[in-house]
């Protein structure tokens, strides 16, 4: 199973410092981390350095990645978020993506990278079914690290519609989750 | 606030987009143990990962790769070392077969120029080594047929009698009740705990008691590390909701996601509630907050001034503002019944302050 090989990488890489797995566990996920670095900041380069960032923490703290909570690409993936909303935040902006609001850019997972492959394409297809201003809502909240008033002053629109919007775009999700662990 | 309008947060809190009086309340809700709306937290955060996981992936440039590893490599040999002599046993043998070979050689080699060169009367003496080739390790020459590891051996049972003097001075670290994992292996009830690199994950209301100097309860799946830095512990919260209790004097500091809170002799609440947010509320005494560039909800911070990166709260009247927005009692119960045997801490009471 790829998450459990990404956990064992985990594993050897914080007991004994192990640098060939290191190197599989970056084979493994760089292209993640970077598309995910590259969706928060926009920015190519400081991608790469959030990149390194993120993997030499893993090489200096392998040990606090917890099976119990995630997947180790969840886990890549939450540390990636929250270095670039702190990359962001440091720099004191929000910077406007060139993507516009609503063309919150999924794909079908390949797998690779997920604990359940499965899932996270159902997640992925009703992503992409969301209507518009339901994902600008939910890519502007998660991806730009503002809360629910600085969404609905970005967007131009009443915070309680914010609200309604983040609770269908996620309640509709939720289920589209429910609906493949049923099924799996 | 109904369980349905606090059931209808969650999925704001799962993205991290909860604030000021919504978040606190909400917390209070949770810390409360609401199994829905737990679960029903459960699979919004699980909806948020998986928007992290649905990005396009993209590729870096490939020069990247072999600038990072050799930062790591950089880093590695430290940590090599530190595993070269914590190898087990088994490990060792063909390390020690190389060795006595390579050593044997040596002496073959040099013992021969020493019968060609010496008088038969003169004492043998050792081969001075040369600087040129010194060998990473040092082979002591000693009867023949034999080799000594002597400066192996005389390094590793030197670095195992500084750990053991360094563990006998380290503070008592235990686990007084709840349960937690320690690098993800659990630890008995009751039992003690070891200082050094490993994640304390709380399970039930974990209370850990640092030297009879400090008590930290932790909320379930609460993450924490401890460590000590010139006689000061520092508990860094990883993620989740630590309520600390320190006796009067102790050096203790948490610190956050960049934010730090240091104790003088207090009880108080630090929160990780998101990636982004550290919330804090006094509950006795006055701790500061140090919280360079980064977004903050303060409890109980209606006295304190905001002066450039520091906040400094005051006790007396900001536990009380406190207590109106989240009441902590529980906790403090529970911290003072496990502080009430440590040398100079403070009774408590059921009243603020």
């Amino acid at each position: 199973m790829s998450n459990d090989e990404s956990a064992s990488l985990l594993v050897a890489i914080a007991r004994r410092r192990d640098l060939p797995s290191f190197e599989g566990l970056y084979d493994r996920h760089h292209r993640l981390v970077y598309g995910v670095a590259c969706r928060i900041l926009g920015d190519g380069h400081e991608a790469e350095d959030i990149l390194q960032e993120v993997f030499l923490r893993v090489w200096q703290r392998a040990e606090t990645y917890d099976p119990a909570r995630g997947s180790a690409a969840t886990w890549l993936c939450v540390l990636t978020r929250s270095r670039c909303l702190d990359r962001l935040r440091q720099k004191g902006r929000r910077r406007e993506q060139s993507m516009e609001p609503g063309q919150l850019e999924v794909h079908a997972p390949s797998g690779r990278n997920c604990a359940d492959p499965s899932r996270d394409r159902l997640l992925a297809d009703a992503l992409n079914r969301l209507p518009d201003e339901q994902r600008a809502a939910v890519e502007t909240v998660y991806f730009k690290g503002l809360t629910q008033a600085e969404t609905a002053k970005h967007l131009r629109v009443p915070l309680g519609t914010i609200k309604g919007r983040l609770r269908l775009a996620m309640d509709k999700l939720a289920r589209t989750l429910g609906v493949g662990r049923d099924e799996s | 606030m109904t369980h349905e309008k606090l059931k209808s947060l969650l999925p704001a809190y799962a993205l991290d987009a909860l604030e000021g009086a919504e978040l606190r309340a909400l917390l209070a809700h949770l810390q409360g143990g609401c199994a829905s709306c737990e679960r029903s937290l459960a699979q919004y955060r699980r909806v948020a990962e998986g928007l992290l996981l649905s990005v396009a992936e993209r590729s870096p440039r490939p020069e990247l790769k072999a600038a990072l590893m050799a930062r790591v490599t950089e880093k590695a040999p430290a940590a090599l070392r530190a595993s070269f002599w914590t190898w087990p046993l088994q490990q060792w043998r063909p390390l020690a077969a190389g060795f006595a070979a390579l050593a044997l050689l040596l002496w073959m080699w040099s013992g021969q120029g020493w019968m060609l060169r010496r008088p038969v009367s003169a004492p043998a003496l050792p081969a001075a080594p040369s600087p040129q080739a010194k060998p990473a390790v040092e082979i002591a020459a000693g009867r023949p047929g034999h080799v000594q590891l002597a400066d192996l051996n005389r390094r590793a049972h030197a670095r195992r009698s500084a750990l053991a003097r360094a563990h006998a001075s380290l503070p008592e670290l235990a686990l007084r009740s709840g349960s937690l994992t320690q690098g993800g292996l659990a630890v008995a009830p009751g039992g003690p705990l070891a200082w050094g690199p490993g994640l304390f994950t709380g399970k039930d209301g974990a209370e850990i008691v640092v030297d009879r100097r400090a008590v930290l309860l932790l909320k379930p799946y609460t993450q924490v590390n401890l460590s000590l830095q010139k006689a000061q512990v520092f508990a860094d919260l990883d993620h989740g909701t630590l309520f600390t209790a320190v006796v009067p004097g102790t050096a203790f500091s948490v610190r956050s996601a960049g934010a730090s809170v240091d104790a003088h002799g207090t009880m108080f609440l630090v929160s990780r509630v998101a990636s982004n947010r550290v919330y804090v509320c006094i509950c006795r005494g006055k701790i500061d907050v140090h919280a360079p560039g980064l977004d903050h909800e303060m409890a109980a911070a209606t006295d304190a001034q905001e002066a450039g990166l520091t906040l400094t709260l005051a006790p007396g009247g900001a536990y009380a503002q406190a207590a109106q927005a989240v009441n902590y009692a529980r906790e403090e119960e529970a911290v003072g019944e496990a502080m009430k045997d440590m040398p100079g801490a403070e009774p408590v009471g059921t009243g603020n302050n």
